[in-house]
């Protein structure tokens, strides 16, 4: 074990961080702003540009900034050891990830060469400098637990997603790198969903269930086999164009059982005080496992049920009601305790400022986060009334506008007290 | 249970059962069985804090030469949680719910990355760079059984 590498005190500074968080709010809310201006036919087709515009800024804009922005807190937590120069390199990422996902989603709406070539250089050198510096602490032998592995097959994900991605979008400049169809497209959807963002989710999970709930460790045998075998479902899915269906069955079977299972690890918990991330863990498995019910009916059922477009309504349930309802759960806790953690470390070489520390529930009252639930809450079904009923557009852009704002005021009041006690231990 | 990371991972495992039912005692407003609950894990946490601080420890750096390492940022990390125990113990004689949910909220935390870093890291390097692991294990229990 390489002694020299360890540093325990590798932590981001909390401005880098609250920056990720920030930017990916204002995607999500540049989301809701095109729902709103882009009509309702928009939600007749998966391919519309607007609609293509609007799924990235939930997937590339708001769910993998936060996961870029959490991936800095969590790896040295895990594995002990931080990105060299994260400063730096956290910064670069973001500057040319935002500006680089910006021009994408616009490139969708406007196809204008310079925007796609924009988008391409700029995603490239991002993600670029960002994994590389990721791989370059992965490949250490940091603890081999099962979190660090199941991190790295995500990370695999997210390296093949973008290159489908990026590929893809060449395409439209004439650049005709592979063949381009629809299984392609799926492919790209597919990794990116079941692969980095599950993968990640699952990695996270096996940490921070029995850590913030004082649940039960998960299974061995889940924790050793669930990421191979997903990480196997996805390379069977590159090879197998004819078998999609079945391995796409395959992979929500094994994310429906292992957020149930989650969900009955949490039931056991030993901390039985009321908390919102519970509640947004349980929305996400009913929402998974609705989707694992929907997938498995006739389109004809579905289409009697009205719903048109079920890749379309199917992959927005997993992308906002599983996914999404996840990351909000997890940033009501990280939001604080980032916010607390930052602040202890100012105190370590005197004590007595500790007492003007705040703790966790000033820093994001217990009330303010059940608002966000109920409002995600009032979202997630909006939307899926709105994937039935598409004239109800609207309805959707004004309660992910409300949610999004809210969950920015709480971002910012969370900042704001930081900055106050800062202010406070330095005089 | 002869090698150290388990005997300590089991030890985290007991206090944080404990407190999650001084925890909950005090969600109910509970005062008296809350007051039980809090003594029990506030002992249990200080005799393995110690146990770290004057057996683990002090043998690691002997057999690593490694004094401001990790070792002394979890020294750091056991204060602050000291800290905070001075004000969960404040909350808890005004018998102000609110205020100990939020300190134990912060300590619950707090406590979960420590221990984290100790069970992934520290640990199991104690166990590959102490000589005698067996004998160092019987005089954790000794101390904190």
């Amino acid at each position: 074990m390489n002694l020299s590498g360890l540093n325990f005190s590798a932590l981001p500074e909390i401005n880098i961080i609250f920056r990720f968080f920030v930017c990916a709010v204002l995607f999500a809310l540049g989301g809701a702003f095109l729902i709103l201006i882009s009509g309702a036919e928009v939600w007749q087709s998966r391919w519309h540009p607007n609609m293509l515009a609007i799924t990235h800024c939930y997937t590339l804009g708001f769910i993998t900034t936060v996961m870029m922005g959490a991936l800095l807190q969590i790896l040295p937590v895990i594995g002990g050891i931080g990105i060299p120069k994260v400063k730096q390199v956290a910064n670069t990422f973001l500057i040319f990830h935002v500006i680089g996902t910006f021009s994408l989603i616009t490139s969708f709406i406007w196809p204008i060469s310079t925007l796609t070539i924009a988008a391409i250089i700029l995603l490239f050198i991002g993600y670029g400098i960002y994994l590389v510096a990721l791989i370059s602490v992965l490949v250490k032998k940091l603890s081999q637990g099962s979190s660090i592995i199941t991190i790295r097959f995500a990370l695999c994900a997210l390296l093949f997603t973008l290159i489908l991605g990026l590929l893809m979008v060449a395409r439209n400049l004439g650049w005709q790198i592979i063949s381009f169809d629809k299984y392609i497209t799926d492919m790209h959807a597919i990794w990116g969903i079941a692969g980095w963002f599950s993968l990640l989710i699952i990695a996270v999970s096996f940490q921070i269930i029995p850590m913030f709930h004082v649940a039960p460790e998960f299974n061995e045998r889940i924790r050793n086999y669930l990421p191979k075998l997903i990480s196997v479902l996805l390379l069977l899915v590159m090879f197998s164009e004819g078998h999609v269906q079945e391995l796409v069955f395959l992979l929500l079977l094994v994310n429906s059982l292992f957020i149930g299972y989650l969900c009955y690890l949490l039931s056991l918990r030993k901390r039985k005080i009321p908390d919102t991330t519970v509640n947004f863990w349980r929305l996400s498995a009913v929402s998974l496992i609705t989707v694992f019910i929907l997938y498995l009916l006739p389109e004809k059922l579905l289409m009697a049920l009205g719903v048109e477009q079920p890749t379309l309504t199917l992959a927005a349930m997993v992308i906002f009601l599983y996914v999404i309802s996840i990351i909000l759960g997890m940033m009501l806790k990280i939001m604080p305790f980032l916010s607390y953690t930052h602040l202890q470390q100012r105190c370590l070489l005197d004590f007595s400022l500790m007492q003007l520390l705040p703790n966790m529930h000033q820093f994001l009252p217990p009330k303010h986060g059940k608002k966000l639930f109920y409002l995600h809450l009032c979202t997630a079904s909006v939307l899926v009334l709105t994937l039935i009923f598409n004239q109800l557009y609207l309805l959707l852009a004004f309660t992910l506008l409300v949610e999004f704002c809210w969950l920015l005021v709480l971002l910012m009041r969370c900042k704001r007290l930081y900055n106050v006690t800062i202010k406070n231990i330095n005089n | 249970m002869n090698a150290i990371p388990d005997y300590m991972t089991d030890k985290h495992r007991h206090c944080d059962d404990i407190f999650a039912e001084a925890e909950a005692e005090v969600a109910k407003e509970n005062w008296i069985l809350a007051e039980q609950k809090w003594q029990t894990f506030t002992r249990e946490l200080e005799l393995h804090l110690q146990a770290e601080e004057q057996i683990l420890f002090p043998e690691f750096e002997q057999a690593t030469g490694m004094t401001s390492g990790p070792t002394q940022v979890m020294r750091m990390e056991h204060e602050q949680m000291r800290g905070l125990l001075t004000s969960l113990n404040k909350s808890l004689v005004e018998k102000n719910s609110e205020d100990f949910l939020g300190f134990s909220e912060t300590l619950m935390v707090l406590m979960q990355q420590h221990n984290m870093k100790e069970e992934m890291m520290l640990y199991p390097m104690c166990q590959q760079n102490i000589s005698d692991t067996e004998q160092m294990t019987a005089q954790l229990k000794q101390h904190c059984d």
